[in-house]
C-alpha cells in the first residue's frame, strides 16, 4: 500500500520523529510504523499519534530544530488545522529533514471537501512534491528528506487517494539509523517572530530559497519527459498513470510529448519553458483544481508563447475524481463516456452502525429524552461532528443536521443560540473529537455561558479511522505506557456543573438525563460512555441476544429502533445473526414483547 | 504470461473483498507478475459498498479498470455486483452469489431491496458469462462461512485459470495465517463447484 510505502522511505532515511492525527486516507503511515515498533522490527526514538494535526505538526517541527528527521501525517483537512505552524514554519526553517504527508481526497471517497492542497505550498511558501504510485511514495519520501535538508525547510508530500491507498510490489531499500546529537541553538531572528523587520528578511530569503528550487532538485529526478510530439501533455501524481496507460495501449506514446511533474512547487519554470516552445498544444491533466493549469497559462503568457493549453478548466468535469475514460475520451477526442454510471436506479447502501455499537443506544437515548421533554424527534438542532457518529444521519435515526468541520458540532451550536434561535441546540460529538477542538469550542460556550446541550460520545477510540488511541487510552498503539486523561476529569476542571456520565447501552438511562437537561439554562454535558463495538469484539464476548421464536411477533420494533445489522427479517420472525451479535442488549431493551433473550457464551 | 488481466471484486463491507484482493496480489507477485490494486472504501469498514479494482500482469499502470473492460467480477453480493455495472462488457466472466444483503433502506421499511431475477436479468444483458454460486450456502455447508470470498475465487479459476493453483493456495496461507485451511477447503470447492 502506498501508506506503507511512506512509511518505508521514511525508516530508510532513518526518521527519529514521526507525529499525526488519524484521518482517511493517510492513517497507515503511522499505523505501520506503531505496529513495526511494536512487534520490535525497528527502533524509532517516538511515533505516537497527537491530540490533533497542529500539535503533531509543532512537535515534529521542534524536532527537526532538535536534529531529529521528523514526519508528520494528515488528511487533507488537517493541514487547514496545522496551517499556522505550516506558514511560519518557511521562516523559521528546519534542521533536520522535515516532511510534511497531506492526503489529498479527489472523489472525495471519506473527506468533507474536495480540497486540493497544492495551493498551500503557494501560501506557506514551502516546496510541494507529489508521487504517482507506491513505488514512488518510497522514492519521494527519501527524496523530500534530501530535499527538505538541502533548502532546510520542511517538504510537503502531497498525495491523492490513489496513491496511498494503491497496493502495488514495491522494491523497498535498507532502513537505516540516523545518528543526531540533539541540540538545539538560539537563533532569534529565525525562531521569533515577535520582530517585524526580521519577518520581512526572511521572508526574503525564503522566496531566494524557493528560486533555487529547481536547480537544488535536478539531481533528484523529480520530473521526467517521455515522447517527442508535438502535442504535449503535462500531468502528475496518479493521473500520470492514466495518461501513461491511455498512450502505450493506443500505442500512441511517440505522437505525445508527455511532462510528468513530481515538483509541484515551485513549478521547475526551466524546464518548463524549454517544454513549452516544443509543442504546439498542451494539456494538463489533473486531479481536483486546475493548478497546474493555471500556472502553465501565467507562463506561457509571461514568455509570449502562442501555445493553446487546456484542461480541467475547459473540458474535464469540474468536481469528482478523474477514471481513466475520462483521460481516454479527451486525448482520443472522443465524446460522452464522461462518468458514465448505470442508469438503473438503485438503492443506496450507506454504512450502517456496526452491530452491538455504543452510539446506537446513545442516539436511540437521545431520540427517547427529545420526545420526553416534549419535543418531536427531528424538530430541535442535532449539530453533529467528525466520527463514526455522524453515520446517524442514516436511518433509523436521521439524527444529525450538520456535519461541518473538526468540534464545529459545539462552536456551531452557540452560534444558534447567540443568534437567538428559539429552540433548545443538542450538540453530539465524539471523544477523540472533543480532546482534538471541541474542547475549545466548549471553553467558549462555557465562558458565555451559552443555552446547550453537549453529548459527548466516548467510545475509548478514534473508531472510523481504525481505532487509533486517544488521551484517555494509557497504553499507546507502540507499546508505552502514556498518562490517561479522563474526560470527566478535564470537564470538571473546565467547570461543567450540570454534567451526567451515562451508559451508552442503557439508553433509558441516557433519555432520562436528556430530558432533564434538555431545558435547563446553561451548558449541559452528557457524557455516553460504551467501548467500540468493535473493540469489544475483538477483547471477547461473553454473551449474544437470541430470539424466543415463540414470543417473537415480528413487529420489527428491533430492527426499526435499532438499525442493528444483526437483526435480520424472515418470513415470520426476525432471526439474530449469531456471528454479528454482539451481546448490546439494545434490541432486547426495545422488544414489547420481551422476546429477546440474553444468552451466555464461551468467550470467542 | 498473461499481459494484463483485470479483476474487479464487489461487495459489502466486512465480507471479504479486501482480503481477497490481497490474496490475487501476493499470488500474483509470487508468479512474477505485477500489480496494482484500487478500492473504493468510503466509509465501509461495515456494511457499506465496497469495490476493488485489481489489475495484474506484465505491465500494469494505473489501479483503476475501464468502464467495459474488467476480464473478471466477483460478485459477493447481487446489488453490489449490478453497481459495478460500469466496468462488465461482454468479454467479462462473472462469478456472483446471489443471496442479497439488504441495506437499512431496505430493513426499516424505506426502500425495497431489488427483485434479484431483475438484477441477474441486468447483468445477464451485459455478457453471456455469467455464473451463479450460492457461495455463502456452499461454504456454510464445510463450516466455512466467512470464506465464502474465496470459494468465489475458486470458481473464477475453474473458469478462467488466471494463476496458477498452487501459488493462490500459497498466497491464502500468507494473508490469513492459522485461518487458511478452512479457506483453502473452500477454495478448493469453489474449483469443483
Amino acid at each position: 500500500m502506498g501508506n506503507e510505502a511512506i512509511a518505508y522511505g521514511a525508516l530508510t532515511v532513518g526518521v527519529a520523529v514521526v507525529s499525526g492525527y488519524p484521518g482517511t486516507p493517510s492513517s497507515e503511515v503511522i499505523e505501520t510504523l506503531l505496529e513495526m515498533v511494536k512487534s520490535g522490527h525497528v527502533k524509532i526514538p517516538y511515533v505516537e499519534w497527537a491530540v490533533n494535526e497542529r500539535v503533531a505538526f509543532e512537535i515534529c517541527l521542534g524536532a527537526s530544530l532538535a536534529g531529529a528527521r521528523s514526519l508528520v501525517t494528515m488528511k487533507a483537512p488537517g493541514l487547514n488545522v496545522a496551517s499556522d505552524p505550516l506558514l511560519s514554519s518557511a521562516y523559521s526553517g528546519v534542521e533536520a529533514g522535515m516532511l510534511v504527508l497531506v492526503a489529498d481526497d479527489p472523489g472525495p471517497h471519506t473527506t468533507q471537501t474536495e480540497q486540493d492542497s497544492r495551493w498551500y505550498g503557494e501560501l506557506a511558501k514551502l516546496p510541494v512534491i507529489e508521487p504517482s504510485d507506491p513505488q514512488e511514495a518510497y522514492e519521494f519520501t527519501i527524496k523530500g528528506y534530501e530535499l527538505s535538508e538541502k533548502l532546510k525547510l520542511p517538504v510537503i508530500l502531497r498525495t491523492t487517494t490513489r496513491v496511498n491507498h494503491t497496493v502495488s510490489d514495491v522494491e523497498v531499500g535498507e532502513f537505516n539509523e540516523y545518528k543526531y546529537a540533539p541540540n538545539f541553538s538560539k537563533n532569534p531572528k529565525r525562531y521569533l517572530r515577535a520582530v517585524m523587520y526580521w519577518n520581512r528578511e526572511r521572508h526574503l530569503e525564503v522566496l531566494e530559497t524557493l528560486a533555487k528550487v529547481e536547480e537544488v532538485s535536478e539531481n533528484l529526478e523529480l520530473n521526467k519527459i517521455l515522447g517527442s510530439g508535438k502535442i504535449g501533455i503535462v500531468c502528475s501524481g496518479p493521473s500520470y498513470l492514466y495518461v501513461l496507460e491511455t498512450l502505450e495501449k493506443n500505442n500512441l506514446l511517440q505522437d505525445y510529448k508527455l511532462l510528468k511533474l513530481g515538483l509541484i512547487h515551485p513549478l521547475p519554470k526551466k524546464l518548463l519553458r524549454k517544454f513549452l516552445e516544443n509543442v504546439e498544444k498542451v494539456i494538463v491533466v489533473e486531479e481536483i483544481d486546475p493548478y497546474i493549469e493555471l500556472k502553465l497559462k501565467a507562463l506561457a503568457h509571461e514568455l509570449e508563447l502562442d501555445v493553446k493549453i487546456e484542461g480541467r478548466e475547459e473540458i474535464f468535469p469540474k468536481a469528482g475524481e478523474l477514471t481513466l475514460d475520462d483521460v481516454e475520451s479527451w486525448i482520443l477526442g472522443k465524446k460522452n463516456i464522461l462518468n458514465s454510471e448505470p442508469t438503473y436506479p438503485l438503492p443506496r447502501r450507506p454504512p450502517p452502525f456496526c452491530p452491538g455499537c455504543p452510539h446506537i443506544g446513545t442516539y436511540m437515548g437521545l431520540r427517547l429524552g427529545v420526545s420526553k421533554a416534549g419535543y418531536k424527534w427531528g424538530e430541535i438542532p442535532l449539530m453533529g461532528d467528525i466520527g463514526c457518529y455522524a453515520l446517524g444521519l442514516n436511518p433509523p435515526f436521521e439524527s444529525i443536521w450538520t456535519e461541518h468541520s473538526m468540534g464545529a458540532s459545539i462552536s456551531m451550536a452557540m452560534g444558534l443560540k447567540v443568534a437567538g434561535y428559539h429552540k433548545p441546540v443538542i450538540a453530539v460529538i465524539g471523544d477523540s473529537t472533543f480532546f482534538h477542538s471541541g474542547i475549545t469550542s466548549l471553553i467558549e460556550a462555557l465562558h458565555k455561558n451559552v443555552d446547550i446541550l453537549v453529548v459527548i460520545m466516548d467510545n475509548s477510540t478514534v473508531a472510523m479511522t481504525g481505532h487509533q488511541t486517544t488521551p484517555e487510552n494509557n497504553l499507546s498503539q507502540s507499546g508505552k505506557i502514556l498518562k490517561a486523561l479522563k474526560i470527566e476529569s478535564v470537564l470538571e476542571g473546565l467547570g461543567v456543573e450540570k454534567l451526567a456520565i451515562v451508559n451508552a447501552y442503557n439508553y433509558r438511562e441516557v433519555a432520562e438525563k436528556v430530558r432533564k437537561f434538555l431545558r435547563e439554562p446553561g451548558v449541559k454535558v452528557i457524557v455516553s460512555r460504551g467501548l467500540c463495538a468493535i473493540l469489544t469484539r475483538r477483547k471477547g464476548l461473553t454473551q449474544i441476544c437470541i430470539v424466543d421464536k415463540e414470543k417473537c411477533t415480528n413487529c420489527l420494533a428491533c430492527i426499526k429502533l435499532t438499525g442493528c445489522p444483526a437483526l435480520k427479517p424472515t418470513e415470520n420472525r426476525v432471526e439474530i445473526i449469531e456471528d454479528n451479535c454482539n451481546g448490546c442488549t439494545l434490541c432486547m431493551q426495545v422488544c414489547p414483547y420481551d422476546a429477546i433473550i440474553v444468552e451466555k457464551i464461551k468467550e470467542r | 504470461m498473461i499481459k494484463e488481466y483485470s479483476i474487479v471484486i464487489a461487495g459489502v463491507g466486512g465480507q471479504g473483498g479486501l482480503t481477497l484482493s490481497r490474496i490475487i496480489a501476493h499470488a500474483s507477485i509470487s508468479s512474477g507478475l505485477s500489480v496494482k490494486i484500487g478500492e473504493t472504501l468510503g466509509m465501509s469498514q461495515r456494511g457499506g459498498s465496497v469495490q476493488s479494482y485489481v489489475k495484474i500482469g506484465r505491465n500494469v499502470w494505473s489501479p483503476l479498470v475501464k468502464n467495459g473492460s474488467a476480464n473478471a467480477l466477483i460478485g459477493m453480493e447481487p446489488l453490489e455486483t449490478v453497481r459495478a455495472l460500469r466496468y462488465i462488457g461482454p468479454q467479462t466472466i462473472i462469478v456472483l452469489d446471489p443471496e442479497p444483503i439488504p441495506t437499512i433502506y431496505n430493513l426499516v421499511g424505506i426502500e425495497k431491496y431489488p427483485e434479484v431475477e431483475k438484477l441477474l436479468e441486468i447483468l445477464k444483458n451485459k455478457t453471456s458469462r455469467l455464473h451463479i454460486v450460492e457461495a455463502r450456502r456452499e461454504a456454510e455447508k464445510i463450516n466455512a462461512r466467512m470464506s465464502a470470498n474465496i470459494l468465489l475465487l475458486g470458481k473464477l479459476i475453474s473458469i478462467e485459470r488466471v494463476l496458477p493453483i498452487e501459488k493462490i493456495e500459497e498466497a491464502i496461507k500468507i494473508v490469513l495465517g492459522a485461518k487458511a485451511e478452512k479457506a483453502i477447503e473452500a477454495f478448493r470447492l469453489g474449483l469443483k463447484l
